[in-house]
């Protein structure tokens, strides 16, 4: 039987994954519902616009007109930090880590928006269509030079990443489903398939980018792709790789590692690529049955996953509930997640982030730390004051019980029996002048364990 | 006679993050032959500053660059003249108030955060009446206050909501001949007309079956006419002394002599704009802003250009 506190701490597990967290507040109002139903709410955010786009527009003009990726900062990192439908934010990060497009080489900020947009508007419906969109997408066109491709003399690049990173993998050999053949049919069906130019943005500010299509210049005769003969062009090339069998499991293999864990489990993933193929490749039914799983519920996947730089940052800054309208603040958010190693809308490659443990040394370590327990010594901060209050009008008798509900009112969080010691320790050696600085105190401890850099 | 069709003159500015050019530019203003440009940036480059130009683009000098010190500014938002030609600037992030001589000196600065009396809330529009007392828009207070020339509150009108002579988001205010008051009530999408008392006597919301569309600024010029800029719409709207429409302007930019210059030194940029062949595009207005006039000639910044593009009266 489930009971209603293990509601909650599945629930704010599952916003953790699903997102990037949120308050006890949120989780009492969400505890209201069904786990599964608050899954079903999360995997159908109504796409739009958020309510707060004319502010950010009003008060960041420059990224109205974003030039570069840091320019477009704040238009992105102010959803990050603050939309109600997180998983719509979080799906669009996993697909900019693995459709990576760099945009230090794109160099057109306007371009990275319309780009995570794509995702946004996408990154939950069918594989094939996200393929296509992403295929049509003239800052990936940009970057993988596919102006450069022609039906003379075709550019693979876009080909090949097509197959290897974006679609039907290889396995740890390096071996496909696919052949070089492949790859180089994959390059003349696309052809002709390029990204309008537009006037520098050096005098004027950028434009917007459009994908083009060049007839002319597109290679219309036949071809053979993976066994199969005919005039293909890149929507059939799509519509072949997008529900071919190692598509759902290299696809299912990264959201499974992005939302679950680290470490591969095949028995799982298996599964979810069943649920793939049955669905058309719809990645919210692959999301439906990995959040609904007991296996993703279960204590061996809870708090074993290594915080991303933007699950620590834009999960504290939900946490502290900091912002209520875009300031100067919210707007250099992405300079964090840059100092803990993720240069937000520029991947540092094509494959996009090595997550995991790898997220993590000693320089990123401290910036975390420092971020994490300054935030949440902001008393000035909404969110830190509501978990000063909530913790004050507790029955607590020892700082056993000040440890356990600040693990709670933060969130459900767990850290180890032994860093709990090292707490209860410190709260032993140290004298406070009253109640809140003790719990301040506490809350600084808590955010600055190892045991807090996972999710 | 009334024109109903505005003739365009010409266009000045560059993009540039530093010197000769501008960077965002929300609001100008014209006194004694030079045009004072404030470049409002962004929170990552730090490029703000009012630029002192000639109409014939004679890059000046500049002052009120990027900082928290006295003489400087974060989040710049408008700038006015006083009757003594002395320059306002008011920045959001600072709640602050500076004032600098007509060479971009320094002088005194006031203001604290709070929505107290006298307090603010993330300054926008600035404007003086003929007493030299300061109407500042206090746009998250929902409110307008007037102070005098030293900072000394005087009074104040307004509250949020959408009811008459309510403000959500108000942004840019200009004053006639007689000292109504026009308020861009930006997220209200109108302009509101108080009397000098702060009693509203007329909403603006449509014209030429049209609605406003987040206006940003309001400038009334020594005809009474009132142009509006239309920010979210990306046009102008102009109407006569009695508030009747006249037309709407989407922008009519050429190269500016600074643009010609960069692309002659630059004969691989020249060629990649010739390739892309966007030169209707390149003339409308992105998010007009700040809109100031002269005897003769109509300046409208066009923040996201970079540039401002000018017209005859």
């Amino acid at each position: 039987m489930i009971t209603s506190l293990d509601n909650k701490i599945l629930l704010a597990h599952l916003l953790r994954r699903a997102g990037f967290g949120c308050t006890y507040d949120q989780i009492e109002k969400l505890s209201l519902m069904e786990y599964d139903d608050v899954v079903d709410l999360l995997i159908n955010p109504e796409y739009g616009p958020p309510k707060d786009q004319d502010l950010l527009d009003r008060y960041f003009i420059a990224s109205v007109e974003a030039r570069t990726a840091r320019h477009a900062d704040p238009q992105w990192t102010w959803r990050l930090a603050k939309s109600e439908k997180q998983l719509e934010e979080k799906i669009a990060l996993f697909w900019h880590g693995l459709l990576a497009v760099g945009g230090i080489k794109l160099d057109h900020g306007l371009a990275m928006l319309e780009e995570i947009d794509l995702f946004r508007k996408y990154g939950l419906g069918k594989f094939e269509t996200l393929l296509l969109k992403i295929s049509e997408d003239p800052g990936m066109m940009y970057w993988l030079d596919n102006q450069n491709s022609h039906k003379d003399a075709p550019n693979e690049n876009y080909g090949r990443e097509l197959l290897e990173l974006f679609s039907m993998g290889i396995d740890e050999n390096g071996e496909g489903s696919y052949t070089e053949d492949d790859v180089k049919t994959a390059a003349r069906a696309f052809t002709g398939w390029a990204s309008r130019p537009t006037p520098p943005p050096f005098f004027l500010g950028p434009f917007p980018m459009e994908f083009s299509f060049d007839k002319s210049d597109h290679d219309n005769t036949e071809k053979t792709f993976l066994g199969e003969k005919g005039n293909f062009n890149g929507n059939d090339i799509v519509n072949m790789i997008a529900t071919h069998p190692s598509t759902a499991k290299f696809i299912c293999k990264r959201l499974y590692l992005y939302f679950v864990s680290e470490k591969e489990d095949w028995d799982e993933i298996n599964k979810l690529s069943e649920v793939f193929l049955k669905n058309n490749g719809e990645i919210k039914k692959v999301l439906e049955a990995m959040f609904k799983s007991e296996h993703f519920k279960s204590d061996d996947i809870r708090f074993k996953k290594v915080k991303s730089p933007s699950d620590l940052v834009f999960g504290v800054s939900r946490l502290v509930d900091k912002y209520k309208i875009p300031d100067l603040d919210s707007a250099e958010l992405a300079i964090n997640t840059l100092l803990m190693g993720q240069f937000l809308m520029n991947p540092p490659s094509v494959e996009g982030w090595h997550e995991g443990e790898e997220w993590i040394d000693s320089g990123s370590l401290i910036e975390r730390i420092n971020y994490a327990s300054t935030e949440i010594s902001n008393t000035s901060s909404t969110g830190v004051k509501r978990i000063i209050e909530i913790i004050k009008e507790t029955n607590i008798t020892n700082s056993n019980d000040l440890i356990n509900n600040t693990l709670e009112t933060l969130g459900y969080i767990d850290i180890t029996d032994k860093t709990k010691g090292m707490i209860e320790e410190h709260l032993r050696k140290n004298k406070f002048t009253n109640k809140e600085d003790k719990i301040l105190d506490v809350l600084k401890l808590i955010v600055s364990t190892p045991d807090f850099q996972y999710c | 006679m009334v024109t109903t069709k505005l003739e365009y003159s010409h266009t000045i500015g560059i993009a540039s993050f530093e010197g000769r050019g501008f960077m965002n530019p929300i609001d100008l203003k014209y006194k004694n032959g030079t045009l004072f440009v404030l470049s409002r940036s962004n929170a990552s480059n730090k490029n703000n500053r009012i630029s002192a130009v000639t109409v014939d683009s004679e890059h000046k000098y500049e002052f009120a660059n990027w900082g928290e010190d006295k003489g400087k500014s974060i989040l710049p938002t408008a700038i006015v003249f006083d009757k003594n030609d002395k320059l306002y600037l008011s920045d959001e992030h600072l709640n602050r108030i500076s004032i600098f001589d007509y060479n971009g000196n320094f002088i005194d600065s006031w203001g604290e955060y709070g929505c107290d009396s006298g307090q603010l809330n993330r300054p926008s529009g600035l404007a003086f009446n003929k007493q030299n007392e300061l109407f500042i828009v206090d746009h998250l207070n929902s409110r307008v206050q007037k102070f005098d020339e030293k900072g000394k509150f005087i009074s104040s009108f307004g509250l949020f909501g959408t009811n008459e002579g309510e403000f959500n988001y108000p942004w840019g205010i200009a004053l006639d001949i007689e000292e109504n008051i026009y308020i861009a009530d930006w997220r209200n999408n109108r302009v509101q007309i108080f009397d000098s008392n702060g009693n509203c006597v007329k909403i603006i919301k449509n014209f030429n079956d049209s609605e406003f569309n987040k206006p940003s600024s309001v400038h009334i010029d020594n005809r009474g006419y009132l142009f509006v800029s239309n920010w979210g719409n990306n046009s102008v709207i102009i109407f006569d002394d009695k508030q009747n429409y006249l037309s709407e302007i989407f922008g009519d930019a050429s190269l500016s002599k600074w643009c010609q210059e960069f692309l002659d030194v630059n004969p691989e940029q020249s060629s990649w704009r010739e390739n892309a062949g966007l030169f209707e595009e390149e003339k409308k207005f992105w998010k007009p802003a700040g809109i100031e006039t002269n005897e003769n000639l109509i300046f409208i910044s066009d923040s996201c250009r970079h540039r401002i593009q000018i017209y005859r009266k």
